[in-house]
């Protein structure tokens, strides 16, 4: 990818007066731009503008860069986010098939390197931070998946909450490791993967497997071949994305090129700053997608029995899962024990329960909402009623205009077009 | 200089003290009213039951956004409706900008607005002129649609509320409305057949994420969707048993603002259902099947392994895992072990 470093620049540079959510947009693109320099290898992708490479470059503020056109306004820049904002967007669209009943397990580098302060305030804080925020999106997103945190500390792996579905069981959890423990020692890929193996092993077959690393040294202190390792991760499908504080690591590179299983995008990501960061672990709260590989060599699908409790009566009662006085919650169907929060796994026989609304709310990542076209010419915007500005677009399908405002949260938080919704013409049909 | 830092100290903690109350208290807040005018969802509301009279619903309608305006002067109220003709989802108030025009052009007022305040002028004059028009302006259609009796109408109501939580969510980002209340009201007469379960759910979630409150005053049959809409997003559901005094349950459980909904006893509705329905038998599972591609639920295991709705073959180890009946083992077996 031979992108111009000028470009890249002037884009971050655009941040300083943009609106936070914009300004996260572009610093994302020219994340990926930096990130996919660097896969390819090749020398010349990582030339600067000024024939040099981009660390011979002299650094330049971005508020040095922000230009105001001739008019003095801030139009072709904002354009240009808007831009950088619909090719962020245009891959999501295609429905593809996901894995959507995950099970993740977490694996937090907790060792000295983790008090260096160059993430604010320092990097274990913001990780943990991070961690918080992404298990409470994760559930929001996958609601019967299921997650287990594992820290690296002082050579070892420690179990930091086990596999479970409950959102606050792991963040209470997450709060005390940071408030308990401080970040010590070196850290051990290969025990954390080693543990990780053990804690998927007795999950649920059907989910997927997933691990999850955020590390931020450039070594590894392992008491065996982190290979023999790597290929009984292989062997056992577990997929591994690792997110890298410092720099890349070559293990780390063939762990996540090894675990991939075929697909083409890699999972391996080093952070360029705070936000970068955030993103990168924000992005693991969406399903994977079902690789080719792993799709053609698996002999069919899997059925997954689950039970649809209804609400306890609202007297005082003990909850099977934490054996605490609980008015209301809800009862299990096939064993008729009383759970207080869906959804869970059935502490009495193991059957999974939800609601059928949480079911429904991984909906949208089966059934994204397409891209809407550009439309330069603008118009009323149908979500807000406003005139829409620069940056409008309009449904393919619907032909309906929307600002970008709405257009974004259409596609972020509601998935579903609200012009295509509100048109009845030809939805009247004979009865079936 | 002691004396008047101290001074100046205790006053400004004592004012914020008084100015987090004044901003719990007065915020000003945005009621959308969606009101529902699926035609043969009416038709057969006013068959079943012919206390329900579209004046009276408009009427009570008015009165409820009126005292939502009288009660903070920087409240607003918005009004769109679910129509189900040409026209779809339309936002009456406040207008929608193209139609501006059109509206002012009628000079004879529908309201009797001798001594009215100005602003219920405003919104009352706006609303019923843009109904009577509907009503006026698209008879045949309407003709057309009622007297079928094997047509089925897709509803807009996941429409209206996806538009009016995209208002919100913009209105919610300007810096002089920035910390504006908000709140949904469905006035619902449609039952579960003409709401599209998908995009039902997505709002629903959009709303819960957003923290805006849908309330549901339904007329008519009930309806397990909106049902639950209301439950996840904090709002109160209401059947309306008595239509003739549907301004009661609006001005009482319906005009409460969600701040103040803790401490208040409300209409409770502790019977939603939450269960699924197989979307092969339609029957209501408690325990059932859920393919992991399309996470569609199954109350029975297909007889070809494969899921009804994605084609998606299951695995055959797993199925029979799943079939398999509890073994009982005879009793001299048991004692054998022992």
């Amino acid at each position: 990818m031979d992108i111009d470093e000028d470009d890249a620049i002037v884009k971050s540079g655009v941040r300083t007066r943009a609106t936070t959510r914009k300004r996260n947009r572009s610093q994302k693109i020219v994340a990926d731009d930096e990130d996919e320099q660097i896969e390819t290898g090749k020398p010349s992708a990582l030339k600067g503008a000024g024939g040099g490479y981009a660390w011979e470059d002299e650094y330049r503020r971005s508020w040095d860069i922000v230009q105001e056109d001739a008019s003095g306004s801030l139009e072709g820049i904002v354009s240009d986010l808007v831009d950088a904002r619909k090719r962020r967007r245009a891959g999501a669209t295609v429905p593809v098939q996901r894995g959507i009943i995950r099970t993740v397990v977490l694996i937090l580098d907790y060792s000295g390197v983790m008090r260096e302060k160059d993430v604010r305030p320092t990097r274990g804080v913001a990780m943990i931070e991070h961690a918080v925020e992404f298990v409470g999106e994760f559930f929001d997103q996958n609601p019967v998946s299921q997650v287990a945190i594992v820290a690296m500390r002082n050579g070892i792996a420690h179990i930091v909450s086990e596999l479970g579905g409950s959102p606050h069981e792991h963040i209470t959890a997450l709060r005390q490791l940071r408030t308990r423990f401080d970040p010590e020692g070196e850290p051990s890929l290969q025990n954390a993967l080693n543990m990780a193996r053990g804690v998927l092993a007795g999950g649920n077959e059907t989910a997927t497997r997933e691990v999850v690393i955020i590390f931020g040294a450039l070594f590894s202190a392992d008491p065996g071949n982190i290979h023999k390792t790597i290929s009984a991760l292989v062997k056992e499908r577990i997929t591994v994305r690792v997110i890298g504080l410092t720099a890349r690591v070559a293990v780390c590179e063939e762990l996540c090129s090894k675990t991939s299983f075929g697909d083409v995008k890699s999972t391996y990501h080093v952070a360029l700053d705070e936000n970068h960061f955030k993103e990168l672990v924000m992005e693991c709260v969406t399903p994977l997608a079902v690789t080719k590989r792993a799709a053609e060599s698996a002999s069919g699908f899997s059925l997954v029995k689950m039970g649809f409790p209804s609400r306890a009566s609202a007297e005082v009662g003990l909850c099977a899962c934490h054996s605490q006085a609980i008015a209301g919650g809800y009862v299990c169907p096939q064993c008729g024990s009383k759970v207080c929060t869906l959804p869970t796994v059935c502490p009495c026989c193991s059957l999974t329960l939800v609601l059928s609304t949480h079911l429904a709310r991984s909906y949208h990542h089966l059934f994204p909402l397409q891209t809407f076209d550009d439309c330069p010419e603008g118009g009323i915007c149908l979500g807000c009623g406003e005139e829409s500005g620069a940056g409008a677009a309009r449904c393919p399908q619907c032909k309906e205009i929307f600002c970008v405002d709405c257009d974004v949260f259409l596609h972020e938080t509601l998935h579903t077009c609200a012009g295509c919704e509100s048109k009845t013409k030809d939805t009247i049909t004979k009865k079936s | 200089m002691d004396a008047i830092s101290d001074r100046a100290f205790g006053e400004s903690s004592a004012s914020t003290a008084a100015n987090i109350h004044r901003v719990v208290d007065e915020t000003p807040s945005l009621l959308t009213v969606i009101l529902d005018l699926h035609p043969l969802a009416w038709k057969s509301c006013r068959e079943t039951n012919d206390k329900i009279d579209f004046r009276n619903v408009t009427a009570s309608m008015l009165v409820m956004m009126n005292s939502h305006l009288a009660l903070n002067s920087g409240n607003r109220v918005s009004l769109y409706i679910a129509n189900s003709f040409s026209q779809g989802v339309k936002r009456v108030y406040p207008e929608e900008t193209s139609l501006k025009d059109t509206i002012l052009e009628k000079d004879g007022s529908l309201l009797k607005s001798v001594g009215i305040y100005g602003q219920f002028k405003v919104l009352d004059e706006n609303i019923l002129d843009t109904l009577d028009k509907l009503f006026h302006n698209e008879p045949e259609r309407l003709r057309d649609i009622i007297n079928k009796d094997d047509v089925f109408v897709k509803g807009t109501i996941t429409g209206a509320i996806s538009r009016a939580l995209s208002a919100i969510n913009k209105l919610q980002k300007h810096e002089e409305t920035l910390n504006m209340k908000a709140r949904v009201l469905v006035i619902s007469v449609s039952g579960d057949n003409t709401i599209p379960y998908v995009s039902m759910m997505n709002t629903i979630f959009a709303a819960q994420k957003m923290k805006i409150s849908i309330d549901v005053c339904k007329l008519g049959e009930k309806s397990i969707f909106l049902q639950q809409t209301a439950d996840a997003t904090n709002g109160v559901y209401m059947d309306i048993k008595y239509p003739n005094g549907l301004i009661q349950y609006l001005s009482n459980a319906f005009f409460i603002e969600p701040l103040l909904r803790p401490m208040i006893v409300l209409p409770s509705n502790t019977s939603v259902d939450f269960r699924a329905s197989c979307f092969v038998t339609n029957k209501v599972v408690d325990i059932g099947y859920v393919c992991s591609v399309c996470l569609c639920i199954l109350s029975v295991i297909p007889g070809d392994e494969r899921c009804p709705t994605c084609h998606s073959p299951f695995e055959h180890s797993l199925v029979t895992k799943l079939k398999r009946k509890p073994k009982v083992l005879p009793l001299d077996v048991k004692r054998m072990k022992k």
